[in-house]
């Protein structure tokens, strides 16, 4: 990864900015107003020209940071463009929901097939007398287990939103890198992909599951919290 | 309660929707289909055989929230009891979905037994 330079501008920045400053005190001493503040718009001009570079500087160095991930990770030079890291890294989150999905389909399989066979043995009228109730034991128990697969849909609305995450993050980086290129002309970095606003919250946009779920009052801790709000409002 | 009704159950998950369905089958309910976002829903529900809907919130194309309100404005379907099943849990939204007018509200994950309750309760209401 190329070395950056981030400290260079601030220093030439002090610089001009004390060559621009004794000029200023000059002038002023002289009382030429006018050449006075055209030395202040100047330094003004300076300040941004310097802190556009110092963006440039920083962007260029995340870029080459992702880039460099995706090389280590093994991407081909040919795809590494729009920020391929990224992509990657939601290609392999869609991959565990897919996975996970996967394992939990293959749970229900089995839970299936257990309660086909518990019924089979139900069935049995030559049974012993502790039978039954195990039998309905077991049945809660598999029951149980088939919920619990519930965590697929839970887990896997999480992961959506942590890739939601990094499109947004990707979106914004690609305009950051955009307005670096366009202000400090870093000829390097060129990504075509158009950044898509995120929206504002919306109380009806869903959240997902709450990472957090004691986050005071406004969060409904479980189905108890439910009941009583629903109450509350005449349910 | 009839055990013959026809239940949609709406979720895009594939896994959440399978537990639903085998869930209420323990229940005695076996006439149960199946959408995977309020989109695919709305034209099974218009074409009128739905008794009740089971749907989550978070769904692309369509949201459950949405696909309450749509179907609480259609004269035909606004009688349909409507049985929110979601992970969202903010009271902000929970009333949100009481405005809108839902029958019932179970966040996730949920057991068996809160499923039944709930169950229970949406037609004893209607029924009584």
């Amino acid at each position: 990864m190329p070395g950056l330079k981030t400290g260079q501008p601030t220093e030439s920045l002090e610089a001009l900015l004390q060559g621009k400053a004794q000029a200023l005190v000059k002038v002023l001493e002289q009382g030429d107003l006018s050449t006075a503040m055209a030395l202040i718009s100047e330094l003004q001009e300076a300040r941004h020209a310097a802190f556009y570079r110092e963006v440039g500087y920083l962007t260029r160095g995340l870029h080459e940071a992702i880039k460099s991930f995706s090389a280590d990770i093994g991407v081909p030079e040919a795809q590494r463009c729009q920020l391929p890291a990224m992509n990657d890294a939601s290609e392999r989150l869609d991959y565990v929901i897919q996975l996970t999905e996967q394992a939990a389909h293959d749970t229900l399989d089995r839970v299936d097939r257990s309660l086909a066979l518990l019924d089979q043995l139900a069935a049995r009228q030559d049974l012993p007398a502790e039978a039954p109730p195990k039998l309905k034991q077991v049945r809660g128990e598999l029951t149980e287990i088939l919920v619990g697969q519930g965590f697929q849909d839970i887990t896997g609305q999480l992961i959506r939103r942590v890739m939601q995450l990094l499109t947004q993050v990707e979106n914004q980086l690609v305009n950051l890198m955009e307005m670096a290129a366009k202000v400090d002309r870093l000829n390097s970095v060129q990504l075509e992909e158009v950044c898509s606003v995120a929206s504002a919250p919306d109380p009806e946009r869903a959240e997902g599951p709450q990472v957090r779920p004691a986050d005071g009052a406004a969060v409904a801790r479980n189905q108890d919290d439910v009941d009583d709000l629903l109450s509350s409002l005449g349910f | 309660m009839r055990k013959d009704i026809r239940i949609l159950v709406v979720d895009d998950f594939s896994t959440m929707r399978r537990i639903i369905k085998n869930l209420l089958r323990d229940l005695g309910f076996s006439n149960v289909i199946e959408a995977d976002d309020g989109k695919t829903a709305l034209p099974i529900l218009k074409q009128g055989s739905v008794d009740f809907l089971v749907t989550d919130w978070n769904m692309p194309g369509m949201t459950g929230i949405d696909l309450l309100k749509e179907v609480r404005k259609d004269p035909n379907l606004a009688a349909i009891p409507v049985l929110m099943v979601t992970a969202e849990a903010k009271r902000e939204q929970i009333i949100v979905a009481a405005q809108a007018g839902v029958n019932g509200y179970i966040v996730k994950p949920f057991t068996a037994a809160v499923l039944k309750e709930k169950i229970d309760k949406i037609f004893e209401r209607l029924e009584g």
